[in-house]
């Protein structure tokens, strides 16, 4: 229960939704689909900012990239019939991968879920793989895209909750994926059922030129550690490289020595290091096979 | 074998309460409107051991919409168990409703009861608590040590073993003796097995509402197994007797023994009693997985003797059982894992001790199996041990040893529940059976893997050759990503590409029992195949197979006790009301069932109205797998009775002269003869005599209540026995492991399982799929844990992870029909037993498939892994040498 | 604050605080006991409704998000049936000799000269007298005969659950007062035949439905009878 919540708006201008946020910047917030928010218990909310209304509930390709609009639901993601191949697959596996209950997917949007759980998402894994880049609207009106990383690195994402005394960097719109011409990719998991969350994930993106050399290799790994994490040790050992099964060999035990792993109710750090590099390993066939 | 034809009995009757369910009816304990309800709310300790120096509620009780506050300072104190069990209980009264001292993070502090439940949350922020942290002790291995803080020393307490050993309960029982059956044995084996903390997890969380009616007495609608126990229970505590209080229960979302518990009634009732107003209290399921009830852990060390051709000497079973912070059920658990699992085999010479002692953790209660699932897993993990080391199959050596028709288990003699027990001697035994049906489904002979160590030596992943599978393996996951659909072409990929690629043996083996059982299995298990394709590429999987061999009980002999009342009504129905609890498990039905076949109607005729301690008889409740056996006779006997009656009004009415009944066409009156009720038979809701001639039901009915020497037809009965007469249990598993990371995937899980007759087959098999889903979380998935602090980790279903449609391997059930010549109509019981052997047969399956063993629940892949590495560390040592 | 909801045939109006979730609302001020509370977080789906053709979990909602929406509840099945072609509708008064185990039928007295109206039930027909027939949808039906429901509690979830995917897969329709406003599932193609879901489908749509009694094969088979009913009728 949201205890201290009395106040509800649903605007229909992105405006009228940055006015209100930037109003009360730390006890309002934005309601996406709410399975998170509504799933806390927290107290420093007090009123919410429903931007379902905003139109921001977009799906399209574009000059090879896909333009995702913030509260487009993970299951709209799934059902779009023109994602299922694009990158290999990778953007619909984890959108299934993120829950088993179609509920929460129907409810669940992508930006909620870069939002408030980028963390532990597998999702968020993906998209850095897939170079991501966000669009949103700051509290002063101004659009600005930037990396998804650079999103994650903004203070409010740093330091914890909103309410921590930093101002929320605005209101999301987009989050712009894409995959390089000549490239593959690939999203791997392990998990003992399949509702449960992935102990380790991984997503690849690489390119490969010709000569199947690969010119361009973007690793990130998820819930691995204690947030989603490019590799890049084993991205520039693959530069140059052809795929070979030594290279692949090799590839799985380079690349976390400074990454540390997480040791939560579901499994230890030490397991998730031992599975890592057999995680790799897969994730990299999949790719050369793709290729 | 039944000995006749049964109508009502052994039929796939459809639920008398499954339509109003499916309607989304229900009437559980909230579905209810009330004026004036307040809402109560717990605060919980946030340690895992302290004293409150100081509590301060003024501020809480002065907020706007508080009704009241309960805290130790303001409740009589009065030393009970929370133990849903017959009286005296067999359980400690280490507990009171609220406390000085705080013994686990959960443990109540104070109760706010408020005109809603914001209001009430609002308020439990307003309590102010000073607390001295105190030492606290997590591990039941240190429990007795000095130094370690002891939790229930106050003079008041009772029923503790020994409180300056923080040991709750402590059980000695000896047959023959076992010293003398170790030194005639030729190979003496030990083991250790421990098994964890999880939880009932009921999807309907503990519910209660109170409110005082106009007679100033107290109703509790509560979600409940005993409401007999929570009547008695709770008087001493609110200060009523027990004749002020009714406690009903109506339809309830899952028991599993959690809710064999006085968890919250007693705090729901006293809020009621203080304030006057009627109340509701319900757990959050962050509350359910911390400050309920669990199953009990245990560390269990078994030492058996043998003779090299198998036969057993000798056992010695030694439990230290954790029963966290209060005792409530730690005596009986540990005393049925000690009567199961040391009756199922011919031991001569048993010892068993079992200590439980007390923790600084979540308290553990009862849940279904009480004790066998954690006996089982070690009796049954040391039975692979002791065969595999005697070189004799797994399956044949337990066929040779368990007991059988006719003979006694003597060890239920001495181990009764908390007291001695009784001499039982099995009259129905279908476990050979059990045995053969799931050894063949599973494919015993050729699914079991020859040579677990055989991955040791396989192909290396990087091997070239071994590419033949990996390109393989990702082709396949691509079509499946791709096509959407499942089933053909991949069947034809597999054999096409199987033949090019060089492998070793038992890899091939694994291959060519994917083609085998793809050709003849049903698309389910294809599905499991297939989606684990689609996980990855290229891994090393490893299958194999394992079994175990469970019993349970019917009831507690000499202690459970059931009753019933029927009476008639003038359309040819009944009313039949019976003290036993359906918590989902259909016993009502049953119950219809079992009247309809004695009466000789049908059960759409029985109005079952159960479990309401004013309106129905006694009866224990909904726990110790007594339900049919026990409170199943009583309706029979009940029913007997009344059919007794009935016949008598028939014989009147059957007679020529002063008779009603029509007379056949045709008949002189003068060749008609008055029938003996001996010779009248119930049949289809009519009496029929042997001439043709039948009254009807509602005829009989409405004569006896109206017409000539009126009287009620109606029954009541008890029933209770010295007899329990075990079901029995066999349970197959085909796993496979990733040996390159531990993942265990169970491929299909057999059950076979002896229940005597199956009053409701569909309703047993209901029984047998359920339990299976919830041991498949003890053994893989579930388990809650715990930091530091004693702090839990997993508060929601996020991180407890219980099994979801899509997680569930192929199941197949089967009912081995036995005849219990003590049962209602044959039967025995269901509801528990195939919930014990699910976890030893998956341990079992894994040292098939790799060669490695877990002693401790649950399988977690990372436990495997560790396993394969030593496994692989060894073995290229033992190359080196 | 004041909502207005499209519930189960009716426009409903309410007004309540800006925390309400849409299951306190539905259970509370609603009456709709069908939708249950097995968590807070959106995690067991006993709570799950249709929200503008979509299943999603109402504790995790605001009551407040489904103002001008749409919503259905199990409460609601009787509203869906009726807008269904009719082929499908089921009575369920459990007749003596559906279930197996025997009949004991009220026969007529012979030698009694009245003919109470307690002895003849079935003097009043289901138009006289409706609250006493039980009309169930083919998926209840399915439920009920397939011993799918052990003590009910996830039932309704996956009742709503399984409507869901009958009319994602064009089985069904679901009715809509507010025809406008509401999001189609997944656009279909016209004139395109009905399939019935497969098993691993029915258990996808499932698997947000958490059963600790039954181990999901009843319910599953269930699903799957029901769906192969509406597609031979359809």
């Amino acid at each position: 229960m949201l205890l201290n919540l009395r106040k509800y708006y649903r605007p229909r201008s992105i405006e009228a939704a940055v006015r209100l946020l930037s109003a009360n910047p730390e006890r309002c917030v934005v309601l996406a689909g709410g399975t998170h928010l509504l799933a806390s218990s927290r107290r420093d909310v007090e009123e919410v900012v429903d931007i379902s209304s905003l139109k921001l509930k977009m799906l399209k390709r574009e000059n090879g990239a896909v333009h995702i609009g913030a509260t487009t639901t993970l299951q709209s993601i799934l059902e779009n019939p023109r994602l299922v191949k694009f990158a290999g697959g990778i953007l619909v596996g984890a959108c299934r991968r993120n829950s088993v209950s179609r509920m929460v997917r129907n409810q669940r949007t992508v930006g909620g879920e870069i939002c408030a759980n980028w963390k532990r998402s597998d999702l968020a894994a993906v998209l850095l793989a897939l170079s991501a880049r966000v669009k949103l609207m700051t509290l002063s009106l101004e659009e600005k895209e930037m990396s998804i990383s650079d999103f994650w690195s903004m203070p409010a994402f740093r330091n914890g909750r909103k309410g921590s005394g930093q101002v929320p960097p605005g209101l999301l719109l987009e989050i712009v994926v894409s995959a390089p011409t000549s490239s593959c990719a690939a999203f791997e998991h392990i998990e003992q059922i399949e509702s449960q969350p992935s102990l380790v994930s991984a997503a690849a993106v690489l390119a490969f030129d010709g000569n199947r050399q690969c010119t361009e290799a973007r690793v990130a790994l998820g819930s691995f550690a204690d947030m989603p994490c490019r590799l890049p040790q084993l991205e520039s050992y693959l530069q140059g490289k052809v795929l070979t099964p030594e290279v692949i060999e090799s590839a799985g035990s380079t690349g976390w020595d400074e990454i540390r792993p997480l040791t939560d109710a579901q499994a230890s750090g030490s397991y998730r290091q031992a599975i890592a590099p057999v995680l790799i390993r897969r994730l990299l066939r999949r790719c050369s096979k793709e290729a | 074998m039944p000995t006749r034809e049964f109508k009502s009995v052994h039929q796939n009757t459809r639920r008398v309460d499954s339509v109003k369910l499916a309607s989304g009816k229900g009437t559980f304990v909230d579905d209810i409107k009330m004026d004036g309800l307040i809402h109560a709310k717990i605060l919980h300790s946030p340690h895992a051991h302290a004293r409150i120096k100081r509590i301060d509620v003024q501020e809480a009780e002065r907020l706007r919409g508080v009704r009241c506050v309960l805290t130790y300072l303001n409740i009589p104190r009065v030393p009970y168990t929370t133990a849903g069990q017959g009286w005296p209980e067999p359980s400690p009264y280490d507990t009171v409703m609220f406390d000085s001292v705080v013994r686990f993070v959960g443990d109540r502090v104070a109760c706010v009861a408020a005109d809603s439940e914001e209001i009430a949350e609002r308020a439990l922020d307003l309590i102010g608590v000073d607390y001295e942290i105190l030492p606290a002790n997590f591990d039941p291995r240190k429990a007795s040590d000095s130094g370690i803080p002891r939790l229930h020393l106050e003079p008041d307490k009772r029923g503790i073993h020994s409180p300056q050993r923080n040991i709750a309960a402590h059980v000695l029982a000896d047959v023959g003796d076992a010293e003398r059956g170790f030194a005639e044995a030729e190979l003496v084996h030990e083991g250790e097995y421990t098994v964890h903390y999880v939880q009932q997890a009921s999807i309907e969380p503990h519910i209660t509402i109170t409110w005082m009616d106009e007679d100033g007495r107290l109703m509790v609608r509560t979600s409940t197994q005993v409401p007999f126990h929570v009547r008695r229970i709770i008087a001493p505590l609110i200060g009523l007797p027990v004749q002020k209080i009714r406690v009903i229960k109506p339809r309830i979302g899952g028991g599993f023994g959690g809710k064999q518990e006085i968890l919250i009634e007693d705090l729901c009732a006293m809020v009621t009693v203080r304030t006057g107003r009627p109340c509701r209290l319900e757990y959050t399921r962050a509350e359910e997985l911390h400050a309920a009830r669990t199953r009990h852990p245990q560390i269990v060390r078994m030492k058996t003797g043998v003779r090299k051709d198998g036969t057993l000497t000798a056992i010695s079973m030694d439990i230290l059982e954790n029963t966290g912070a209060y005792g409530t059920h730690a005596l009986t658990v540990q005393c049925v894992s000690g009567s199961r699992a040391l009756s199922l085999y011919r031991f001569p010479n048993i010892h068993f001790e079992a200590n439980a002692v007390y923790t600084n953790l979540p308290v553990a209660g009862a849940f279904r199996g009480y004790g066998s699932p954690q006996g089982f897993f070690a009796l049954d993990s040391h039975m692979d041990e002791l065969a595999e080391k005697l070189g004799l199959d797994p399956l044949e050596f337990r066929r040779r040893n368990h007991v059988r028709e006719g003979e006694p288990t003597p060890i239920a003699e001495v181990l009764g529940e908390g007291r001695e027990g009784y001499k039982q001697v099995i009259q129905s035994c279908g476990l050979d059976e059990c045995i053969e049906r799931g050894a063949k489904e599973i494919g015993w002979k050729t699914h079991r893997n020859p040579d677990p160590r055989a991955w040791i030596l396989g192909p290396r992943v990087s091997d070239s050759s071994n590419a033949g599978i990996s390109d393989l393996k990702s082709e396949i996951s691509e079509k499946d990503r791709d096509s959407n659909s499942k089933q053909t072409n991949l069947k034809s990929e597999i054999s096409d590409k199987d033949s090019d690629a060089k492998l070793k043996p038992t890899n091939l083996r694994s291959e060519i029992t994917d083609k085998d059982s793809d050709a003849r299995s049903k698309p389910s298990t294809l599905k499991s195949e297939i989606s684990d394709l689609k996980f990855g590429v290229s891994r090393r999987l490893c299958r194999g197979v394992g079994m175990s061999c469970t019993m349970q009980a019917s009831g507690i002999p000499g202690v459970d006790m059931g009753a019933a009342w029927i009476k008639m009504n003038e359309d040819g129905s009944f009313n039949l009301k019976v003290g036993a609890t359906d918590i989902g498990t259909g016993a009502d039905t049953m119950f219809a069932q079992v009247a309809a076949e004695t009466l000789g109607t049908s059960p759409d005729k029985i109005i079952v109205y159960s479990s309401d301690t004013d309106m129905t008889p006694f009866d224990p409740g909904a726990y110790a797998s007594s339900t049919t056996y026990i409170s199943g006779n009583a309706v029979k006997k009940a029913c007997e009775q009344a059919r007794e009656q009935i016949l008598e009004v028939a014989e009147e009415m059957l007679d020529p002269i002063k008779g009603t009944a029509a007379h056949p066409a045709g008949k002189e009156s003068s060749t008609i003869t008055r029938p003996d009720t001996k010779d009248l038979v119930v049949h289809n809701g009519k009496v029929c005599a042997p001439d043709g001639r039948f009254v009807t039901f509602d005829q009989v009915c409405l004569r006896s209540l109206y017409q000539e020497h009126q009287f009620q037809i109606q029954g009541h009965a008890s029933h209770m026995s010295y007899d329990s007469p075990p079901p029995f249990c066999a349970q197959f598993a085909e796993v496979e492991v990733d040996a390159e990371t531990g993942i265990v995937r169970v491929l299909r899980l057999i059950t076979a399982v002896d229940c005597g007759v199956a009053i409701n087959p569909k309703m047993a098999e209901g029984q047998i799929e359920g339990a299976v889903a919830q041991a498949l979380g003890y053994a893989l998935t579930e388990q809650m844990v715990f930091d530091e602090k004693g702090r839990p980790l997993n508060l929601s279903f996020k991180d407890y992870n219980i099994y979801t449609a899509v997680d569930m391997p192929e199941l197949k059930s089967f009912l081995v029909e036995t005849y219990e010549p003590t049962g209602p109509y044959g039967a025995k019981a269901i509801a528990e037993i195939p919930i014990n052997g699910v976890a030893p047969a998956i341990a079992n399956a894994v040292y098939n498939a790799v060669g490695v063993r877990i002693r401790d629940l649950p399988i977690t892949p990372e436990k495997v892994l560790n396993g394969l590495k030593s496994l692989q560390l060894s073995q290229s040592s033992a190359a080196q040498v | 604050m004041k909502l207005s909801v499209a519930l189960n045939a009716e426009q409903r109006e309410f007004d309540v605080p800006a925390n309400t979730t849409l299951l306190s609302l539905l259970r509370e001020e609603a009456g709709c006991f069908s939708v249950k509370h097995g968590c807070e977080t959106g995690d067991c789906g006993a709570c799950a409704v249709i929200v503008d053709g979509r299943i999603v979990n109402a504790c995790i909602l605001l009551a407040a998000q489904v103002d001008e929406r749409e919503v259905i509840t199990v409460e609601g099945i009787p509203w869906v049936m009726a807008s269904m072609s009719g082929a499908a509708q089921h009575n369920e008064l459990p007749e003596a000799s559906d279930v197996e185990g025997g009949a004991g039928h009220n026969s007529s007295d012979s030698n009694a000269a009245s003919k109470s109206s307690f002895q003849n039930p079935e003097a009043f027909s289901r138009e006289e007298h409706p609250s006493t027939y039980e009309l169930l949808h083919p998926l209840q039906q399915a439920f009920v005969d397939a011993h799918a429901i052990q003590c009910g509690y996830c039932t309704p979830g996956m009742i709503l659950s399984s409507l869901a995917l009958f009319a994602e897969k064009g089985l069904i329709e679901l009715p809509s007062i507010k025809r406008k406003t509401r999001v189609t599932p997944v656009r279909r193609k016209p004139g395109i035949k009905k399939l019935p879901p497969s098993e691993q489908e029915v258990r996808e749509a499932l698997a947000g439905n958490l059963c600790r009694c039954t181990g999901y094969l009843k319910p599953v088979e269930a699903v799957l009878r029901a769906a192969e009913e509406l597609v031979s009728e359809g």
